[in-house]
């Protein structure tokens, strides 16, 4: 079994969250998807990974060029510039809102997609969190739609608007004023719980899988750093819980973050100016010795 | 040391905080904050632990003979000791040159506990000859994440002395090669005329002494007839090689390399020599190497030899003009010159005057083609490049050998699979032309 085909299983962990949220959100917002659209936007990723190494590499560039050529298409025989000859006339797509919601939704699932073949962590990772971004505000759409009773234009657009008041907001005065998902609850929160989770499982396993010498010995230091990061996590998230009490969540976020990073970095250098004293030392030696 | 990956996947999670705190899901709030609080806390932890641990490793080398031949094996014992209060765990690796071949556990991964010592064996083969270090030793850890790398080099040098292999020196053994190849039969030491050994008779002339009338043979044919007595004496002479042993030499592939193919025929060529009877001797010469073995009619300077090369790698740059000056102080007596060099930077040959060549020996030149030294491939297009740029060189090689016959200096471009051939062919026409002055 090679690494890449290792890893899969544990993407799938990783991307839990998010295929949960397709199969949530698909059936409430499916009429105002182009379901066919979505499954050609959801078969290019798999095209992608089931050929051949020299050809999977056009595949997305080929999709986008074609994908503009047909609204490119569509847009000029639309307003009478090219005329609709026999095969071009053929080739266009229905400009309207359903199809911008679909193509944002297909992308999310190719995000979800590529995330369970990505080859590194930090790939899964980044494909889990822009899928997640793309299916929770999915989310909240639909909690709308099915709350208010409205269309999905209507929903999408307060949903769009209230993120946009809160960045408005938070450049502005420094604060928050309006969250899309903050005091909501849905029927699939368990779940979710149950999957993120899962990521975190999967978040450790990836550093596991492969099969170094130094495997067991990294397996037996890892609890230190997931109980120490757990427990201030947990902290901060409780402090993030009351400071969004005054509307001042990405202020307190900010400062621990800030914190963290900076002790990081301090570590880091402290290692690294050990580091480099050592290597003159050595230096030093080796050229005493005639070696350098 | 955080490796990109480490600040690749710190950026990543920061952007999930942000991102989950502007839609405000708390279940994915509090999965972004904890994901990035696990990394940091790896990334603090390792630097603060296992980093700073990492340089309470020392190790020591024990190599039981620092001298061996080429292709014969050299066991290592390495020993790690951890000096510090803590456990620590690391990958190490000793540094090793390309000519050796090694096997066993020069590479691995270790845990010590506080005081620990753990000793691993590997052994190591040399593919050429010359002086080789060994080490420093490296050892490297990572955390647990694998985000993070701390190496540190451990600066525990050794030596270790390869002169050429028994298997190379082939007519070192009689039984293995009969100078028959080379002579062709003909024991060519003596010079005839006066001498202490009878060669023959032939008629006699005026000029002839009348000590060495062959009177027995007086009349054999015709009544009348005289014939006088050819007696022969032993004429040895010796052969210098000069070998070039600058960076001209140091060419090749990991399995063949120009040197060391150079002193294994100038040394198959010294036993050959050495069995009809004539001395050799040795001059290994570039800007930072100059060294003279004198001639003798022993093994002795061949042993010197095989010692000397094991000690050195060529180095330094070489030019053809100093060596015929340091030729013509030290040899002073009747002698074949072989001078050896590929020739292949323009330094080391700068034309001149052909009077700075004149240095009343007889010097004969052997370029060697670099051809057989090259790496070869399947690739048609890497071979046809590859051919085209020697017959480049041979080029130049051949208008060089040109430049030396025009001034009296016998001259001929020879390859690795002809050296010895060619050096053998030059010594027998040296000993025919010997007039032993």
């Amino acid at each position: 079994m090679d690494q890449s085909a290792k890893r899969i299983p544990v993407n799938l962990l990783i991307i839990s969250p998010a295929i949960l949220l397709i199969f949530y959100i698909v059936p409430k917002i499916d009429t105002s998807l182009y379901l066919s659209m979505l499954a050609v936007i959801i078969a290019i990723p798999f095209i992608k990974h089931l050929t051949p190494r020299k050809i999977s590499r056009f595949v997305y560039p080929v999709a986008a060029i074609t994908g503009s050529l047909v609204v490119l298409n569509t847009a000029l025989t639309a307003t009478g510039i090219i005329s609709p000859i026999f095969l071009l006339g053929r080739l266009k797509i229905p400009l309207t809102i359903t199809t911008a919601i679909t193509f944002f939704f297909g992308l999310g699932i190719i995000f979800a997609v590529e995330g369970i073949f990505a080859k590194r962590i930090h790939g899964s990772i980044t494909y889990l969190f822009l899928s997640l971004g793309t299916f929770l505000d999915q989310l909240a759409i639909a909690h709308t739609m099915a709350s208010t009773g409205v269309s999905y234009f209507a929903a999408a657009s307060s949903v769009y608007l209230r993120e946009a008041l809160a960045m408005y907001t938070l450049i502005l005065n420094g604060y928050q004023l309006a969250l899309p998902l903050a005091d909501t609850h849905f029927n699939i929160d368990p779940f979710l719980l149950v999957t993120f989770s899962f990521v975190v499982v999967g978040f450790i396993a990836s550093f596991l899988i492969e099969k170094d010498e130094d495997r067991s010995t990294r397996a037996n230091s890892l609890p230190y750093p997931i109980i120490t990061g757990a427990l201030i996590g947990v902290a901060v998230f409780i402090g993030v819980d009351v400071l969004s009490r005054y509307g001042l969540q990405i202020f307190g976020v900010s400062v621990a973050i800030l914190i963290m990073i900076i002790a990081v970095r301090k570590s880091s250098k402290s290692a690294d100016n050990l580091a480099k004293k050592k290597m003159r030392e050595t230096e030093a030696q080796l050229k005493k010795g005639g070696v350098i | 040391m955080i490796r990109k990956s480490g600040y690749l996947l710190l950026a990543i999670l920061s952007y999930g905080i942000f991102e989950s705190i502007l839609l405000g899901y708390p279940y994915y709030i509090a999965l972004a904050v904890i994901l990035f609080f696990v990394v940091s806390s790896d990334i603090i932890l390792f630097n603060r632990g296992p980093a700073l641990d990492l340089y309470n490793v020392d190790t020591e080398r024990i190599i039981p003979g620092k001298s061996s031949r080429k292709f014969q094996a050299v066991d290592i014992e390495i020993v790690f000791r951890n000096k510090g209060k803590k456990r620590v765990y690391f990958h190490y690796f000793d540094t090793l040159s390309d000519v050796f071949k090694s096997s066993g556990e020069y590479e691995g991964f270790l845990s010590l506990e506080p005081g620990d010592e753990v000793k691993k064996h590997y052994s190591i083969e040399s593919i050429a000859i010359g002086k080789y270090k060994i080490g420093p030793v490296k050892v490297y850890t990572q955390d647990p994440m694998k985000l993070c790398l701390v190496e540190y080099t451990i600066p525990r040098i050794d030596e270790v002395s390869v002169a050429p292999a028994i298997a190379d020196i082939h007519t070192q053994r009689s039984e293995r090669l009969s100078n028959f190849v080379f002579y062709m039969g003909v024991h060519y030491s003596r010079k005839v005329g006066q001498g202490y050994d009878f060669y023959g008779v032939r008629q006699y002339t005026e000029s002839d002494d009348f000590r060495y009338v062959a009177w027995n043979r007086y009349g054999a044919i015709n009544g009348e007839d005289l014939y006088i007595k050819q007696m022969e004496e032993e004429k040895p002479i010796d052969v210098i090689f000069a070998m070039d042993y600058s960076w001209n030499v140091n060419q090749g592939t990991a399995e063949k390399r120009m040197y060391d193919r150079i002193v294994n025929v100038v040394i198959n060529a010294s036993y050959a020599i050495l069995k009809n009877h004539d001395g050799v001797g040795f001059m290994v010469d570039s800007s930072v190497h100059d060294h003279f073995i004198a001639p003798t009619k022993s093994e002795e300077s061949v042993k010197n030899l095989e010692k000397l090369v094991s000690e050195i790698r060529p180095d330094g740059t070489f030019n053809i003009l100093p060596l015929m000056e340091k030729i013509k102080k030290r040899i002073k007596k009747n002698a074949l010159i072989f001078l050896i060099s590929p020739f292949s930077y323009p330094e080391s040959f700068n034309g001149g005057n052909p009077k700075d060549y004149k240095i009343g020996k007889r010097v004969f030149i052997f370029l060697v083609d670099p051809r057989g030294f090259t790496e070869s491939k399947e690739d048609p297009v890497y071979e046809k490049l590859l051919t085209s740029a020697s017959l480049v060189e041979r080029g130049y090689l051949n208008n060089v050998a040109k430049f030396f016959q025009s001034i009296g200096l016998k001259s001929s471009v020879a390859r690795e699979n002809d050296l010895l051939m060619r050096l053998m062919s030059e010594y027998r026409y040296g000993k025919m032309t010997n007039e032993g002055y």
